[in-house]
């Protein structure tokens, strides 16, 4: 093989590796090393309510009208259970995989039941999620995760700090715990 | 000794043009991945199942976690409508009439305030804060001077990204968006 095209291929190799690895690796890698330096996983799942600081420590570039309320869960350790009462005011729940991928979404206008509770577990087949990710049994949400570990987020509107004080009091309503039943 | 060199050079350079084109893909560059108008600038399939690597680490390495369109229709602007880069050091004239959605909020950050030795610093204006216009439309200055009516203090003196937020957008919008009925964004002086 001649040499220059040799060390040619070599580079182009290196510059799909490097392209790759920085696009599937680093962004996951990088959310993940900020929630696990921001919060500790345990066996008792709950929402945190972020301060201002928190909030721009963990999201420097979220809006700030927004109040953020975070579980981070690792379902390996058994399902988790979040439970939403009535609330007044604008609200919406994503759950994010590991790798940082919305899985779920709802808000406070597509939650039809006056308390709205989803089970997120551990998948048996998550190469199968494509196909059945969500099922809906009963009352119930339950979500198979993607991967062990994720977060769920609430998100309120706020107008400004007295707004701030009075939405975290009432976000309290909103539970993340481990799911006994 | 000559082929450790060369192997060294070949991967340094591969891998260093690896990760610049995988950033510029993610900054949005090409448009392969995102839509643009004017300023304006939408991820579509952020927060969806046909989102893909790039679309995810371009919310991921600029600090915001994706979120579908139907929840939250997210446009992103690095430059003014004349295509110069946004200057803090610049006072603009943001102007337009809002498409239907349950609420908004425009806010702006510094894209290179992300150390965690200087907390960088966000502000924002929203749609219960505007005063808006009798034709209901709205006026808001970006500048870091003090304004009349409606004033948005710029986070950086430089590589400032303003962000626009539908919550809630009508099924117009999230279905089939269309860069209708966006803010312009005009400079008006410079310090």
């Amino acid at each position: 093989m001649n040499g220059k095209f040799f060390w040619l291929l070599m580079t182009a190799i290196f510059i799909v590796v490097g392209h790759l690895s920085y696009v599937l690796f680093v962004p996951g890698y990088k959310m993940g090393q900020k929630f696990d330096n921001g919060f500790v996983v345990n066996a008792r799942p709950a929402f945190v309510t972020l301060s201002e600081k928190q909030t721009i420590e963990l999201f420097p570039a979220e809006d700030p009208a927004v109040l953020h309320a975070v579980c981070p869960f690792d379902v390996s350790q058994g399902p988790i259970k979040i439970s939403i009462a009535p609330f007044e005011h604008y609200w919406s729940l994503s759950i994010y995989s590991q790798k940082g991928d919305s899985y779920y979404s709802i808000n406070d206008r597509q939650s039809i039941d006056s308390k709205l509770t989803i089970h997120v577990r551990a998948s048996a087949r998550v190469e199968d999620d494509e196909v059945k990710q969500r099922e809906m049994v009963r009352d119930k949400t339950v979500l198979d995760a993607p991967t062990p570990k994720g977060w769920a987020v609430l998100r309120f509107q706020i107008h400004n700090g007295a707004s701030r004080a009075a939405i975290a009091q009432q976000a309290k309503t909103f539970v993340c715990q481990r799911d006994e039943s | 000794m000559n082929s450790l060199v060369k192997f060294a050079v070949a991967s340094i350079a591969g891998l260093g043009l690896g990760v610049f084109s995988a950033q510029s893909l993610i900054d949005g560059y090409g448009g392969l991945f995102n839509k643009s108008s004017g300023p304006w600038t939408s991820w579509p399939t952020a927060g969806t199942r046909s989102s893909n690597p790039y679309v995810r680490a371009h919310y991921l390495t600029h600090d915001r976690l994706p979120i579908s369109q139907f929840e939250i229709n997210e446009l992103e602007a690095r430059v003014d409508d004349s295509g110069a880069q946004l200057d803090g050091n610049c006072t603009y004239d943001i102007k337009g009439p809002m498409p239907k959605t349950r609420w908004w909020s425009l806010y702006n950050f510094s894209s290179d305030s992300g150390s965690q030795t200087s907390l960088p610093k966000r502000a924002g204006i929203g749609s219960q804060q505007v005063f808006y216009q009798t034709d209901g439309s709205f006026h808001i200055k970006l500048s870091n001077e003090p304004q009349t009516g409606n004033w948005l203090i710029p986070t950086g003196d430089d590589e400032l990204v303003l962000v626009l937020r539908h919550y809630n957008p009508g099924r117009s919008i999230s279905n089939q968006f269309r860069f209708e009925n966006l803010p312009t964004i005009t400079k008006r002086d410079c310090r």
